[in-house]
């Protein structure tokens, strides 16, 4: 290869290229090696025909790939794009906030509260609800504070779980005494929509890490249904849990005759988020029903023991069972398990709207009630199973057919609730 | 559907992981890849599954940052050589020799011409390039196989004419070697 040539300025690289350039052009090796008497022949002739041997390959003809399988392969490599646009936008959301990116999921922070607030703030740690009525001193400080106008402000702004909500509640309780009697009833009903509405925003301030906001108030009890009472303007239930974060309740504790016109207080605590309905820690009969009977005040989604409307009664349909509304339950749910109309279950039921309460007990098809289908998730990888690592390219079907199992085993033994997969999480397969 | 997009901008746009330019570079490398990766294996299903694993080692080399740096077309190349020789290499390992333990042309007194002559066929070419170092067998099957112009793999393999030059040449005399000694 380092043979001498008629251009001697030609490096032996140039030679083979040369060389080769004429050779793909069509010219004989023969007349090529003519061209070259000082290049060393023999080496450049096996060139030459390696070059043609190569050049033989490349005008071979070359088959189609299957369609269906290009098809499928430019499917999978989509797919597989997507996954990754799907894990680097999931990347994108939980990396940690950038240089002027505020963190997405923190609060406004609140407005610096006014030395009124702060005072009441103060107040609030020092003395509980519970023990506000048992200190004349607060009272004292609380007349003295009602001279200030914007106190009342605050105070008609309070909801449940404010100290300045005591303070409404009295003010509620002396508006009701100096109405007039013949008055007293409209503001009593009017108040009543109004502690309904506090106790929804107090549910809808709180958010999941608040605490369990507790309250206490004098109110009339109208009825029962289930697990529900109708005080004033609450919707009780009767029991409540000591530990917000546990699924554990306990009976709410009932002192006295309950029936319906009495009188009663009423400690309540309201869950975060939960703008419904309160439940009740306990209740005790201050003043039995008046002579008389208590002026009806109207009483949404739950109803009475004793009915108002005659013409609606519960009564348990054949082929019904009672039922216990679960968290997650909706009217719509148990009527497409029970494959009943929602206006059915309502009127069975009595109820006066298509809201359930949590504890409430409903009359319901025995469908709806029957035990469902199994849920397979979450019952655990089998124990030949294995962990695996998802690579780009796979995908359930793929993989399903590789372990000799199906999409469905593999998405209830992963708790999958879609076929979608992401490059890099870890799945459980049947070992290989 | 071809879009009206320059190589560039689609390739810029496939960086950021874009369906629609993904879906055709796909389209305009597929057959290209696939008929490089036949005319090295002589194998159809081998070719269509290589040829999709070169696409995912596209999507994983941007996912991970490290995609091509001058030439895509080079780089996708590369990604076909490397998978055949890593199908050749797990599937045959022991008769797999590296281009360092390939025996130098002995001095038999045999005719190389003669020589090169009984072993010249085309299977066996092809068995050759693939005991090629990774660059040398790159340029041989762009340049012979594939039928680019020296220009074009220079861009391609991101060298200079020169270089590629050289390289062919000793690619070119190590394919003598081997099949002359075969």
């Amino acid at each position: 290869m380092n043979g001498n040539h008629r251009f001697p300025n030609l490096s032996p690289d140039d030679v083979f290229e040369e060389a080769a350039s004429r050779l793909e052009t069509g010219e004989s090796i023969e007349s090529i090696l003519a061209s070259y008497p000082h290049a060393d022949t023999t080496e450049l002739a096996d060139f030459l025909r390696i070059i043609q041997v190569a050049q033989q390959i490349q005008h071979e003809p070359v088959p189609l790939p299957s369609p269906a399988r290009r098809s499928a392969a430019k499917q999978n490599f989509l797919n597989a794009a997507a996954d990754l646009r799907r894990q680097e936008l999931a990347a994108q959301v939980n990396r940690p906030a950038r240089i002027a990116e505020p963190p997405r999921r923190r609060a406004a922070p609140p407005p610096a509260p006014s030395i009124l607030e702060r005072v009441v703030g103060g107040l609030q740690a020092v003395f509980s609800v519970r023990t506000l009525r048992l200190a004349p001193l607060i009272v004292t400080l609380a007349l003295v504070l009602l001279s200030v106008s914007t106190f009342v402000t605050v105070a008609q702004s309070a909801v449940p779980g404010d100290l300045t909500y005591s303070f409404k509640q009295w003010m509620r309780k002396q508006e009701l005494q100096l109405a007039p009697p013949d008055r007293r009833e409209i503001v009593r009903q009017m108040q009543e929509q109004e502690m309904a509405e506090d106790v929804k925003k107090a549910a809808e301030r709180a958010d999941n890490n608040s605490a369990v906001i507790q309250a206490e108030d004098t109110q009339v009890f109208y009825g029962r249904m289930g697990r529900l009472l109708k005080i004033g303007g609450l919707t009780v239930m009767d029991r409540y849990q000591p530990d917000a974060n546990v699924e554990e309740f306990r009976p709410m504790e009932i002192e006295g005759d309950l029936i319906p016109g009495a009188t009663v207080n009423l400690i309540y605590q309201i869950m975060p988020g939960q703008s419904d309905t309160v439940q009740g820690i306990s209740l005790s009969v201050v003043a039995p029903p008046a002579e008389t009977p208590t002026p009806e005040a109207p009483v949404p989604a739950v109803i009475d023991v004793q009915p108002r409307d005659a013409a609606c009664t519960v009564e348990q349909p054949d082929g019904w069972v009672e039922y216990e509304v679960v968290p997650g339950d909706n009217l719509t749910f148990l009527a497409k398990r029970g494959e009943v109309a929602v206006e059915e279950l309502i009127a069975v039921n009595c109820l006066e709207s298509e809201t359930i309460l949590i504890g409430a007990r409903l009359y319901l098809p025995a469908e709806a009630v029957g035990p469902q289908p199994a849920i397979t998730c979450g019952a655990g990888v089998p124990e030949d199973w294995v962990a695996y690592e998802v690579q780009v390219g796979d995908n359930l079907t793929r993989l399903a057919e590789a372990r000799g199992t199906t999409v469905d085993e593999l998405m209830a033994a992963n708790c999958l609730t879609s076929d979608t997969i992401v490059i890099g999480s870890t799945l459980y397969l049947p070992a290989p | 559907m071809p879009t009206d997009y320059s190589e560039e901008e689609l390739l810029e746009r496939a960086s950021n992981l874009d369906e629609e330019a993904l879906s055709e570079l796909y389209d305009r490398y597929e057959m290209k890849i696939y008929s490089y990766i036949y005319r090295r294996t002589s194998d159809q299903t081998l070719a269509e599954d290589l040829t999709s694993q070169v696409f995912l080692k596209m999507l994983e080399a941007i996912h991970n940052d490290k995609t091509w740096h001058s030439s895509f077309s080079g780089w996708l190349y590369r990604i076909a050589h490397n998978l055949v020789i890593d199908h050749y290499r797990t599937r045959d390992r022991q008769k797999q020799i590296s281009i360092d333990d390939a025996p130098i042309m002995p001095d038999t007194g045999v005719s190389p011409v003669r020589a090169a002559e009984i072993a010249l066929d085309s299977e066996y070419l092809k068995s050759a390039i693939r005991r090629l170092t990774d660059e040398q067998a790159l340029v041989i099957s762009l340049r012979f196989l594939e039928g680019y112009s020296f220009g074009e793999i220079a861009e391609m393999m991101d060298k200079t004419e020169g270089a590629v030059k050289a390289l062919q040449h000793r690619a070119v005399a190590t394919l003598r070697q081997l099949l002359v000694h075969e």
